[in-house]
């Protein structure tokens, strides 16, 4: 190649007198002359030299008055070149928006290239650009229009979309389509920036969907994969004209513009079969209506260029996403064998990484080519290297782990980047818990993925390691002895050169001697200490690892206590005051020995710690601060906002006034505190404490919550409850072994395979036969999660005891509970009822007998309800003998589950109730207008407002003529986009008695998110699946119930099922997964587990206020148990 | 989507950069830094793909330069090989038998037909005839531009 380099280079005097002749050329000459003295030099040292004497002279230029804005050009296009080279020419900055903002069009293109090359999204300067943009978004002139749109998509930021948002979604009826496709492109980014700012523009999204242009049409598919891939349910309706579109793409129905070598628009293409495969996962009927598009464009692409190489890979995936049809996969698997067996190596990676992604479907696959598989892994190219390990990682079983370890291993010792170890050795220790054949096999590995994982390793693996160690399994010799192995080969790794080693290992090396060194009874104490005493001494070891080593110390210290305190002495004068700290502790604790035996109790079970992550013994403390003035606690989240909205500019024009206010408008919208801060969270005790005192109530609300944020909760703590659904499991069938043992061994076998590679296919692809039809079946993409982390690294095969103690609730969806009894309470409190006697139809005119009240709920709410109803209430409040209203209710809604009908307000002539129905799509408020009089009432009409809830239909709420003692019933449903946790409803009936004598009542009600949450019903693997895609959590130690005998995690899950509508999904062993939603369709997922006498529970939702809500009622629910 | 594309010689020095997302300057510096270095080092006859931290590479080298991209995981690798190689063509047309000192020189121009090829990441115009028009359509504005300009004003 060098010689095309020296040929340009020869060729260069002649150019440069080509193009000067030109007027063109004249303006960029001075680029000219730079490059050309650039090229001539010699050394970097000249270089810098000559560019200090060039940006100082274009310094010079830029701020003379005299430079014309043709000269700024120039200058420009070189500050682009040496910016490009790496040096600084800030002071151009300013100079290129000035260009933007008054030059003619071409000085414009200049200037608007220069701003989006220099100025990134968060420069300050970028706010000078506004008004300039704005005014191009305006121009007749279509070519900057383009440039406005151009730079719009490039650098603006998330703070400055608004002032240009309704400008350019005008463009997007623009006649021409160029603009049209640029303002969708252009809205595109700013969904990715800032989705909600573009929210109320979805409709216009359809519209460009719909665009005559294919073009346009195009751009707007970004936008729906994207909303596509966030909500698939929402879109389903539209996969009727994705598959028409790609039916006229691939039927070649597209003018000749859109192909690219003689292929019907690929982009269009691709971007389809990714919006289809997404619509179609796990929903068969959606996928039906695609099987027979896929198949023709699986038939169309047959032509050998990358190009339709690029489609046919997307076509795969995307049958192996959707609903499974054995003719399109059967199809799609020999498509596979082009990629992989083809000599092209760019088609055998995408070839393996297809593989990849379909062996977790059906692992049959990978046996039909283990033997391209086994020279991919001795390929020279590290990336086909890489692709094929991770195959394997996926392929992985208890039979094969050995030697796909080992193969993993020794990539990883030859490979010298960084992020490629962190992510591989994540993997390997992954499969060597799942499938460790046994314990020196486990240690070995644990001890390699350490030293070659270095630092950068990520804390969870040594967590996880230590975890598995400490936790054990049932069996208590099986736990020892993997201890006692782990304290043997550590032992042996410090007695040689420990300096070298990274401090992660070290971290856990300290660790596991520290906590079992005591179990290996033939080594002296004394040489353990005098070990780590050692590596205190090395410089190389971290100060974090120190505190380590010292708290390993501190363990085995018992009776060595010369030793102990000669480290204690030579560390007292350390530097680190930590260090000091603890050798300070450490000494008095190796002189009293009875304190030793209380803070440090050996062989004490793990789990037994007890920490209080509520933090409830600081309440008080909060409370005396409060009262002395500190200022409540606002979550991060909270701060950040208000933090966002002071900054918050205001980009509106005087000029003219857009609909920007709208987006600002969102902003503070979001900024009220949502109403879940009720003690959300706070301990029993403060609870009550809450309740009691009316005025600390508010201020105590407010602190609770950032004790709550795991940041603040010890390190133990964390780890206790770290995920336990992390982990994917494949299950194997060791059945199934000797079979494929078989066909491997009777498949024909060429010459050319030497023996060796046959022997190793046939150790890495051992036990590969049965599962494959299972998991086509589960067509989940990763292998189901295990529910439980299984603490004995050597059982391979998952949770098979676990699934049989599965409870047996799943059905539990239909039964409808209501914890009425405590929002009953503060609804009454708050709204006494001033009529305790009302008439009803004329029927029941007395007041029922406390007796005769309960016979009547129970006859009317069914079997399936259960009230509770503590007697304090009923005692205080009367019945208000409306009981018998629900027989009023109309017949397509008198079935369904509902709470008991409560008096609202009334007045001589009306008087209102309210009962709640719970419907599964929505929360129907129904309201009583009984007329009390024996008068006609007039033109009655209902009117309810509340702002957090939105009433989805309405129904009955104007009635003109209301005869004297009748009832008439209106309901409203309701849906709850936003959870909080109390939600109060304010609401109007007018009437007249007489003509023209209007008369208003108003009334009001509470409630609550119970009343908007339905069980969720999913299984074990979907939850797994659930609750990794979930970004928002929430942890909380709860009280457990201890029934008499009972279990109590089964007692308790089954108060909190009953109490809030959840769905218990299983329960196995000290650990209970239940699963709700909320009525818009926000999922909230909970896992709970036993930890000593509390209940650890971990809430996870896509909702960032639902998890704290729904532990809220579940504290609630607990207490008032 | 698309990160960024680079566009660099044999010898490791910048002709293009383009970025799509944001991200402060030092960190763009080790991107180009990394992507040197990584892509000058491939040996001959491998693949055109590489892993950069959750980044998927993507280059191909045309005579002396390279074209470099990089790709969100999701990304089809071999849609982005085609999408350098119309980007080449596109250079190509415009340029009538493209050569690394044609985008040395008119850098600017080379990047024009970028923004109207690429938005965002994502491709915005496949068609070679109207990236070349609407290139050629502010280029012809230019000239005229250039020629009202160039005449004594009487």
């Amino acid at each position: 190649m060098s010689d095309v380099v020296e040929k340009t280079l020869s060729a260069l005097p002649g150019l440069f007198d080509n193009v000067t002749q030109t007027g063109a050329a004249k303006i960029t000459s001075g680029l000219k002359q730079l490059i050309r003295s650039i090229t001539e030099l010699t050394s970097k040292h000249e270089e810098e030299k000559l560019m200090k004497q060039e940006l100082s002279a274009m310094k010079e230029q830029v701020s003379s008055p005299n430079t014309s804005m043709k000269q700024m050009r120039e200058v420009m296009v070189r500050a682009m070149y040496c910016e490009m080279l790496g040096y600084d020419a800030s002071f151009t900055y300013i100079h290129a928006i000035k260009l933007a903002q008054q030059g003619s069009v071409l000085e414009k293109r200049v200037g608007y290239l220069a701003v989006s090359l220099f100025l990134t999204e968060g420069h300050e300067l970028l706010l000078l650009l506004v008004n300039t943009v704005l005014k191009d978004l305006q121009s007749t002139n279509l070519i900057e229009v383009c440039m406005a749109l151009t730079v719009v998509a490039q650098v603006f930021p998330k703070d400055m979309i608004p002032a240009v948002l309704p400008l350019v979604e005008d463009k997007l009826s623009h006649p021409k389509e160029i603009i049209r496709r640029k303002a969708v492109l252009a809205l595109y980014k700013f969904y990715l920036i800032a989705p909600n700012q573009v929210q109320h523009i979805h409709a216009k999204f359809r519209k460009a969907l719909c665009d005559k242009d294919p073009g346009v049409m195009t751009s707007s598919l970004h936008i729906y994969l994207q909303l596509i891939r966030e909500s698939p349910d929402g879109y389903k309706d539209l996969t009727g004209s994705f598959v028409a579109i790609m039916k006229q793409v691939v039927g070649g129905k597209l003018p000749m513009d859109f192909y690219y070598h003689n292929v019907p628009a690929p982009w269009l293409q691709i971007q389809l079969l990714r919006i289809l495969s997404l619509l179609g996962r796990e929903d068969q009927s959606t996928s039906e209506q695609m099987y027979e598009v896929l198949d023709e464009s699986l038939r169309r692409a047959e032509m050998n260029h990358n190009i339709t190489y690029a489609i046919l890979y997307e076509c795969v995936k995307a049958i192996y996403t959707i609903h499974p049809k054995a003719e399109l996969l059967e199809k799609a698997a020999r498509c596979i064998g082009n990629f992989v067996l083809s000599p092209k190596i760019n088609l055998k990676y995408l070839g393996l990484k297809a593989l990849t992604y379909v062996v977790q479907h059906d692992a049959k696959l990978a046996l039909q080519h283990q033997m391209t598989i086994i020279e991919c892994l001795d390929h020279s190219d590290f990336t086909i290297k890489r692709e094929t390990l991770e195959l394997l990682f996926r392929i992985t079983n208890a039979q094969n782990v050995t030697v796909i370890v080992e193969k993993m291993l020794d990539f990883l010792r030859g490979c010298g980047d960084e992020h490629t170890v962190i992510h591989l050795v994540g993997k390997v220790a992954e499969l060597a818990e799942k499938f460790a054949p046994d314990n020196s096999w486990f240690i070995q590995t644990m001890s390699d993925v350490f030293s070659i994982g270095g630092d950068s390793l990520q804390q969870d693996v040594p967590n996880n390691f230590l975890r598995l160690l400490a936790e054990g399994s049932e069996c208590k010799e099986e736990d020892d002895e993997l201890r006692l192995f782990a304290v043997d080969s550590y032992l042996t790794v410090l007695k040689g050169d420990a300096s070298h080693l990274p401090q992660h290992f070290l971290q856990v090396m300290s660790w596991v001697l520290g906590e079992y060194s005591h179990l290996q009874e033939c080594v002296d104490q004394r040489e353990v200490i005098r070990l780590l005493a050692k590596l205190l001494d090395q410089r190389s070891v971290s100060s974090e690892t120190r505190v380590w080593i010292l708290s390993a110390l501190t363990k085995i210290s018992e009776g060595q206590t010369d030793l102990i305190l000669e480290l204690a002495e030579s560390l007292s004068s350390s530097q680190d005051t930590v260090l000091r700290q603890q050798a300070q502790e450490l000494r008095h604790l190796s002189r009293d020995s009875q304190l030793q035996e209380c803070v440090l109790p050996r062989g004490a079970p793990w789990d037994s710690m007890e920490v209080d992550s509520s933090l409830s013994f600081l309440d008080g403390f909060v409370s005396e601060a409060l009262a002395a003035g500190a200022a409540p606690y606002k979550p991060p989240h909270q701060r950040q906002e208000e933090l966002s909205e002071e900054r918050a500019l205001n980009l509106e024009p005087y000029s003219f006034s857009l609909p920007v206010s709208l987006s600002s408008c969102s902003i503070t919208d979001r900024q009220s505190p949502p109403l879940l801060s009720v003690s959300s969270g706070l301990s029993g005790n403060s609870t009550e404490l809450s309740q009691k005192e009316g005025s600390s109530t508010l201020i105590l609300e407010g602190v609770r919550r950032v004790w709550g944020k795991d940041g603040y909760l010890p390190q133990k703590e964390t780890a206790a409850t770290a995920p336990p659904v992390d982990e994917p499991s494949i299950a194997v069938h060791p059945s199934g072994q000797q079979e494929v043992a078989e066909r491997i061994e009777t498949q024909p076998e060429p010459s050319t395979r030497n023996q060796d590679k046959q022997q190793l296919a046939s150790s890495l692809f051992v036990g590969l036969g049965t599962q494959s039809s299972i998991s086509l079946l589960g067509k989940s993409e990763a292998p189901p999660p295990r529910f439980r982390k299984k603490p004995r690294p050597h059982e391979s095969s998952s949770s098979s005891s676990g699934t049989s103690e599965r409870s047996s609730d799943s059905s539990s969806r239909s039964s409808r509970t209501t914890t009425d009894s405590f929002l009953y309470g503060s609804l009454l409190e708050e709204e006494p009822v001033t009529s305790t006697s009302t008439t009803t139809n004329g029927l029941s005119q007395n007041k029922h007998t406390e007796g005769d009240r309960r016979a009547n709920t129970s006859q009317i709410l069914g079997s399936d309800m259960v009230i509770v109803r503590p007697n304090t209430i009923q005692d205080r409040h009367p019945p208000s003998a409306s009981s018998d209203l629900t027989a009023l209710l109309p017949s397509e809604i008198k079935d369904l589950p509902h709470s008991d009908v409560i008096s609202l307000t009334s007045d001589p002539s009306l008087s209102l109730a309210s009962c709640r129905m719970f419907r599964d799509e929505a929360l129907l408020l129904v309201i009583f207008i009984c007329n009390c009089t024996d008068t006609v009432i007039k033109d009655v009409a209902v009117q309810l407002t509340c702002e957090e809830l939105e009433t989805a239909s309405l129904r009955g709420n104007v009635v003109d003529c209301l005869e004297g003692k009748s009832t008439s019933v209106c309901h409203y449903a309701l849906l709850m986009d936003e959870p909080h946790t109390n939600v109060s409803f304010t609401g109007t009936v007018s009437y007249q008695t007489q003509p023209g004598h209007t008369n208003t009542l108003p009334f009001s009600g509470t409630l609550s998110t119970v009343d908007f949450i339905r069980p969720l019903v999913v299984t074990t693997e979907e939850y797994g699946k659930l609750w990794l895609s979930l970004s928002h959590d929430v942890k909380q130690n709860l009280k457990l119930l201890t029934d008499a005998g009972g279990d109590p995690l089964k007692t308790t899950l089954n108060a909190l099922k009953d109490a809030l509508q959840l769905h218990v999904v299983d329960i196995i062993g000290s650990e209970g997964i239940v699963a709700c939603r909320l009525l818009s369709g926000a999922p909230c997922l909970l896992h709970c587990r036993v930890n000593g006498s509390a209940l650890a529970m971990w809430l996870r939702s896509p909702h960032p206020s639902l998890p704290d809500c729904i532990l809220y009622h579940c504290q609630r629910a607990l207490a008032e148990h | 989507m698309m990160h960024f594309l680079l566009l660099f010689s044999r010898q490791g020095k910048l002709r293009l950069q383009k970025w799509f997302l944001p991200l402060p300057e030092r960190e763009r510096k080790k991107i180009v830094k990394d992507m040197t270095t990584m892509v000058l080092a491939r040996k001959p006859r491998t693949c055109n793909f590489m892993h950069w931290k959750d980044l998927k590479i993507v280059y191909k080298r045309y005579a002396s330069l390279y074209f470099c991209c990089g790709l969100e995981n999701q990304d089809n690798e071999l849609l982005a090989l085609e999408i350098l190689h119309r980007y080449v063509e596109l250079l190509d047309k415009y340029f009538g038998n493209v050569c690394e000192l044609d985008i040395i020189f008119n850098f600017e121009k080379a990047y024009f037909i970028l923004d109207e090829f690429l938005m965002g990441g994502e491709i915005q115009e496949t068609s070679k005839q109207s990236i070349a028009k609407s290139v050629e359509a502010s280029d012809m504005l230019q000239e005229t531009m250039e020629e009202y300009m160039s005449k004594p004003a009487f």
